[in-house]
């Protein structure tokens, strides 16, 4: 697991970094990347 | 009391010449009419954030929205990321790590500022079907999406995360609106 800063929208229109816990491979692409068409 | 009269159906005011005119009734008569407009729309924007800021993921909290009231959701990104990175963005629905769905991008810079020139717009409409469970819909105009199956539920759904795979990030100033179908 690793941490993150997460920028969070709340429905009142505020935003703020919050912190989450988050599986290692998070930031992996789940598919090849794809060219620009 | 301020008008006289009122309307018979929406009890708008309607003031004889006597009555007192009040900002207060007129607001009222206006968010009236507003309730009774917005009920007739098949369609209802029901959420519009700016990006107040760079951010590697960005998470939309939709916990006060009952999204049994509607059958889809249409979620328009419009969020410039810059490709020199060769990175893609994605979306996920609850922060289901297993559950993906790549953002499409357009390769024009006409929609956003000179000042991002090299950048490209990552935009789609994104639409999920909201039955047992919620379901991805093939999008009908962005060059393509990839798509995982979700056990999701729709009164399940409470937010949507986009995030980065590179070290580029999400800048400040792009938007997601999110619209629903009214069942």
């Amino acid at each position: 697991m690793m941490t993150i800063e997460v920028l969070v929208c709340r429905p009142d229109g505020a935003q703020t970094l919050e912190t989450r816990e988050v599986p290692d491979n998070w930031f992996d692409a789940p598919e090849p990347e794809t060219p620009a068409p | 009391m301020s008008s006289t009269g009122k309307t018979e159906t929406l009890g708008l005011n309607q003031w004889a010449r006597t009555d007192a005119v009040r900002m207060d009734d007129f607001n009222a008569d206006n968010a009236k009419i507003e309730a009774a407009l917005t009920s007739l729309l098949p369609i209802r924007r029901i959420r519009t954030v700016t990006v107040s800021q760079d951010t590697l993921t960005m998470e939309v909290d939709l916990s006060d929205i009952n999204m049994n009231d509607y059958s889809q959701i249409w979620i328009d990104f419009r969020l410039g990321v810059d490709w020199t990175a060769k990175k893609d963005m994605y979306l996920r629905l609850n922060n289901i790590a297993t559950d993906s769905y790549k953002c499409a991008y357009i390769s024009s810079n006409q929609f956003w500022p000179t000042t991002y020139n090299y950048m490209y717009l990552y935009t789609g409409l994104y639409r999920f079907s909201l039955g047992a469970a919620v379901s991805w819909l093939i999008p009908t105009y962005i060059p393509y999406g990839e798509v995982a199956s979700t056990a999701l539920t729709p009164a399940n759904w409470t937010s949507i995360t986009c995030y980065r795979t590179g070290v580029l990030p999400i800048p400040a100033g792009g938007t997601v609106k999110i619209y629903g179908v009214v069942k």
